[in-house]
């Protein structure tokens, strides 16, 4: 088994272990071998740009021969398009029902899930519009987080369809009662903007329910010397594991022994050794890219 | 003349046939706003963020929606709220 076969990479880990460090040195890998690779951070905290002493944004910048990076920021994403739900409100809601609606808008902003959610929006713009290039890492927030992500595709898709058949059934009562209806049921099923919605976001759902447990995808635990990097990193294998995410390669940041808790069978070592300075910078990182081995257990 | 029979037969006949389906259907779409705004009973809703991409379009029945909840064992607070505030 080696990492070339797939195309998306996930790294997680506890804060501070060295995620960033561990997704450029992979990102280098692949670029050095050829491959266009994309570079993405979604941690709130950026920490890339700093890494790559370079100024990014949202959209891709060239850092490197065959190498772009990015930063999402999902607070501005969850501005972006709260804003978006808002004017559309304020051109089709009559201005009796306009207060009720914005109530409930401003609660969106801070309801539990929100940022999560703005970011698997995020993973999916990127996803459908990264197709151009050949390799996508993705560096992660710590954990939990990411868990909570993974694990969330499957019951939302089943959700979203009982609104969906929901919304169908009082379409076609209405349907029924209009007896001035010229239209057929299918073409009202098509029109209706909230079916609209409805299955865009299904769709967007379960292309990311593939993204996270298909094929193409490899999740990568980072750990680093520490007690409590290496206790919540192999909780976190479990949980990704659990979950239905493919765990495939496990990075060692500093770590001088083997960790024996850890059941690597089948996956992929990536040793990075302790280097002489902090590496910053990309000439830094590709000296320790030298360095850094690649084991298959 | 016609035109009045026209309307006292449409009145007297059609509107009474579909009444109730449109009933129906006002139900289910409450149902549907329900499942959205799930908060509202006490339950937060996961999706939320996503969902509220839809209450522009269900923004007449968000009006009354928990006096209609509430009120569902009273029938007449249940057709006035069929029927809407005066």
């Amino acid at each position: 088994m080696n990492l070339n076969g797939f195309k998306y990479f996930f790294l997680s880990g506890k804060g501070g272990v060295g995620k960033t460090t561990s997704s450029i040195l992979m990102a280098l890998y692949f670029s050095q071998r050829g491959e266009k690779t994309l570079l993405v951070s979604l941690d709130p905290a950026h920490s890339l740009g700093i890494a790559l002493k370079a100024k990014l944004g949202e959209l891709p910048k060239k850092v490197e021969e065959k190498l772009f990076a990015l930063e999402v920021n999902p607070e501005k994403e969850m501005e972006k398009y709260l804003k978006k739900v808002e004017k559309e409100a304020r051109q089709i809601v009559s201005p009796a029902f306009l207060g009720e609606v914005e109530e409930e808008l401003k609660l969106a902003h801070s309801s539990p899930g929100a940022l999560e959610l703005a970011t698997a929006d995020a993973i999916y713009r990127i996803a459908v519009e990264g197709r151009g290039f050949d390799k996508i890492v993705f560096d992660t927030a710590p954990s939990g987080y990411t868990v909570r992500l993974v694990a969330s595709p499957n019951s939302i898709v089943k959700w979203w369809k009982g609104l969906i058949s929901v919304r169908e059934e009082a379409l076609k009562y209405e349907f029924l009662s209009n007896l001035k209806e010229k239209r057929k049921l299918k073409e009202i099923f098509r029109e209706d903007p909230i079916l609209k919605v409805l299955t865009k976001r299904l769709k967007e759902y379960e292309t990311l329910k593939e993204l996270f447990t298909g094929k193409e995808t490899a999740f990568g635990v980072v750990f680093n010397e520490g007690l409590l990097p290496r206790e919540i990193g192999v909780r976190t294998v479990r949980e990704l594991e659990e979950a239905g995410a493919p765990v495939k390669f496990l990075v060692f940041n500093r770590v001088k022994n083997g960790i024996e808790s850890l059941k690597a069978k089948n996956k992929i070592v990536i040793k990075v050794p302790e280097f002489k300075e902090e590496p910053i910078g990309i000439e830094k990182l590709k000296e320790l890219l030298k360095l850094t081995r690649w084991e298959v257990k | 003349m016609l035109k009045a029979l026209k309307l006292f037969l449409k009145g007297a006949l059609l509107d009474q046939s579909t009444e109730k389906i449109e009933a129906k259907s006002k139900e289910l779409n409450d149902r549907l706003l329900l499942l959205i705004l799930s908060h509202k009973l006490g339950v937060p809703n996961p999706f939320f963020y996503h969902c509220v991409e839809l209450l522009p379009y269900l923004s007449e029945n968000l009006k009354g929606l928990e006096r209609r909840i509430l009120d569902r064992k009273s029938l007449i607070s249940r057709l006035t709220g069929e029927i809407g505030e005066p």
